[in-house]
């Protein structure tokens, strides 16, 4: 998987799409007026619903007796004016795309012109549902470098899958300069492999520890409150609704978004695509990328599987995101081995030989007191829990101190569980730091191995408490663009001249020229 | 040798500058700082005021329950009554041409370094305490986040953000 082999099949492929000229304009497909007429119909139906039984309820017979054909009014009217509106927006709106820009101009009553240059482009996105899959369309999303913008694209354009790949063919071209058009090739093979089980595996896995716990503690205990009670199922429904939101839903979730998953690599630019019912394809900069996360929460771990990331900004694959899925996915649960392999054939960019360090020992000290006063206050705060169980009144069939027992065991576990934490992290958390690049290793229990370039580091900030200042030690927050517009990024306890050492780097590459922003565009 | 290294670099020479170079907030800063701590304090009480004579009246509240609160109050009472002097005493911040430096904290002491490189906006922000101290605050932003160098003279705060920014402006028109 050498950087010849990533280029190769994409960029070398003849271009399918044809050229845009600058003076070509476009205008979207159809399918605009009836999707913006569709969200307006759910709406002022339910205004009118509303409007409905207000009428119903007045006090004059004859409003009562025509409610109905006055509700229909109402609703019809709204309809025709939003179709009218939605109609009249599609036909005055034009897209041209020139040398240097993309110009969209809305000519109706409020009157907009937005102008996009290629060099601000982050992302092109083309996202498809399900009307989009029976009217052979998809729509095109374009987001911009804003961390303001990182939630919704710039741009959302709906257009038949044809216009739409070939608008997109020349964007690329034109974002990254190249000869050729990098097309999102069907055939193109993934640089890995993904298996269905792999998918339905990472949908399992990749939840973060604490959700999956609740959730399956939830669905036990809903469970046993069905069983053993008679009659009311109330409190069994809620704990199984409670398991389902909380872990079952964002499972199933997650493997129709990575469904048929693929991802490979033509020139700098990344390819991805997946999705069950609703496909994404995105592509971006290796550029554009701030971080490369490998994350592993404890269960996975446990197995020896792993995942990849990357901190993207300007990655909105859809008006209604789900933030957790913000964050491209450059591999789902796979081996350690096999990580590896992608990230090097991936963003070999982010892969360099760095020795990491352990926390100093004089970190134990820090983290022994911290973990400590935690466990206190937890120890504390239990104990007031467990004395006003216990002065409460009796109800009947309920007892107290079954709430109380359970309350001291799950407060003990915590309590253990905080220190144990405080203490392992010590010889867990680990950094490291090469010429360009650095890597913070967080997390007892969900781990996290996060490699930063110095370049792309927005503001970095050391921290030394009381616990920590006297061994000379200190944290430090790492301030970054992310998928979520910025993201802090922290280490655990070292050196603080070390840390210090992080920002002095950031500055010294951009005073002596080593980072070009340029690089970056 | 480390011991307490960076509380170190806080002393101050009778320039009022560090060995290092870094600026100081005004005297008046903590009169601010206290005001804005006294209005803290106020709000605070009524709610602890509140608490205590609404849970005495309809409960029988165990008296564990009213020593705690009374002792996270006088701590929380403690450190607004010194932690303004604290505030005042570690503050520092320093602008080069490279970067800016803030040190700043009261019992966590921070250092922020933000590169000028990264700065994408400024902004000289004044609340009425502040007004009433003739003070100004100056908000960093970055693409990645907001830094803030708190409590300047306000001729201080307006000289920081146009300097900083006739050196954005310059930055971006080298670039086109």
């Amino acid at each position: 998987m050498n950087g010849e082999d990533r280029a190769g099949p994409a960029s070398e492929a003849a271009p399918r799409f044809e050229q845009i000229p600058a003076d070509e304009e476009f205008i979207q497909h159809p399918i605009k007026v009836a999707e913006g007429v569709l969200q307006s119909v759910i709406v002022s139906a339910a205004i009118v619903f509303w409007s409905y039984f207000s009428i119903m309820d007045a006090d004059e017979a004859i409003v009562e007796k025509y409610s109905l054909y006055i509700s229909a009014a109402i609703f019809l009217s709204i309809v025709c004016i939003m179709t009218w509106v939605a109609y009249w927006r599609w036909r005055r709106t034009t897209i041209k795309f020139g040398d240097n820009e993309l110009t969209v101009l809305r000519d109706t009553v409020f009157k907009k012109q937005t102008r996009i240059s290629y060099s601000k482009i982050a992302s092109t996105n083309v996202n498809c549902g399900i009307i989009n899959r029976i009217t052979n369309t998809s729509r095109l999303m374009i987001n911009i470098n804003s961390s303001v913008k990182a939630f919704s694209p710039e741009l959302t354009l709906t257009f038949s899958t044809e216009v739409s790949d070939r608008i997109r063919a020349n964007l690329s071209q034109k974002m990254y300069k190249n000869n050729v058009i990098p097309a999102d090739e069907p055939d193109t093979p993934s640089i890995v492999t993904i298996t269905k089980t792999d998918v339905v595996l990472h949908g399992l896995l990749s939840q973060p520890t604490g959700s999956a716990i609740f959730g399956i503690i939830m669905f036990f205990f809903g469970i046993y409150q069905m069983i053993t009670t008679t009659g009311d199922f109330a409190s069994g429904i809620v704990a199984i609704s409670l398991a389902l939101f909380s872990y079952v839903v964002p499972v199933v979730a997650m493997i129709f978004h990575y469904f048929n998953y693929k991802i490979y690599r033509a020139g700098d630019t990344i390819y991805i695509s997946h999705g069950f019912i609703r496909t994404y394809h995105k592509s971006f900069k290796v550029s554009k990328i701030n971080a490369v996360r490998i994350r592993s929460p404890l269960i996975p771990r446990l197995i020896k599987r792993y995942m990849l990331d990357a901190e993207v900004v300007g990655l909105a694959a859809s008006d209604g995101d789900n933030s957790s899925n913000r964050s491209p996915l450059l591999c789902p649960m796979k081996d350690r081995g096999t990580i590896e392999k992608v990230m090097s054939a991936i963003v070999p960019e982010f892969v360099y030989d760095v020795e990491m360090k352990n926390q100093p020992k004089e970190a134990a000290k820090p983290i022994f007191i911290r973990a400590t006063i935690w466990s206190l206050i937890f120890a504390v705060a239990a104990f007031l829990f467990y004395d006003t169980m216990m002065n409460l009144p009796e109800t009947e069939g309920f007892s107290m101190e079954y709430v109380a027992a359970a309350a001291i065991s799950v407060s003990g576990v915590m309590v253990a569980g905080l220190f144990v934490n405080g203490v392992m992290s010590r010889r867990i958390v680990q950094y490291g730091r090469g010429e360009d690049k650095f890597t913070f290793l967080v997390g007892v229990v969900d781990r996290k191995i996060t490699t930063m370039s110095f370049d792309k580091v927005q503001m970095a900030e050391v921290e030394g408490g009381p616990l920590s200042r006297p061994y000379g030690l200190a944290r430090c927050k790492i301030s970054l663009l992310s998928s979520v517009g910025s993201q802090n990024i922290r280490s655990g306890y070292f050196d603080a001249e070390e840390l210090e050492a992080i920002s002095e780097e950031v500055v010294a590459r951009i005073k002596d020229g080593r980072y070009d922003y340029r690089k970056y565009i | 040798m480390k011991r307490d290294k960076m509380s170190n670099e806080f002393k101050v020479d009778e320039k009022g500058l560090t060995t290092d170079g870094y600026h100081v907030l005004p005297r008046r800063s903590v009169g601010a700082m206290y005001i804005g701590n006294v209005i803290i304090l106020a709000i605070m009480s009524a709610i602890v005021y509140v608490v205590y004579a609404y849970s005495s009246q309809y409960y029988e509240v165990p008296g564990t329950y009213n020593v705690l609160m009374m002792i996270a109050y006088a701590l929380i009472a403690a450190y607004l009554a010194l932690g303004p002097l604290v505030y005042y005493a570690r503050y520092r911040y320093r602008i080069d041409g490279d970067r800016i430096d803030i040190r700043k904290g009261i019992l966590v002491i921070s250092h922020t370094v933000v590169p000028i490189e990264r700065v994408h906006q400024l902004e000289v922000a004044r609340g009425p305490i502040n007004n009433l101290f003739r003070l100004a605050d100056v908000t960093i932003t970055t693409a990645g986040g907001i830094a803030s160098i708190q409590y300047l003279e306000i001729p201080v705060a307006e000289d920081i953000a146009d300097s900083l920014n006739a050196f954005i402006n310059d930055v971006m028109r080298k670039r086109e």
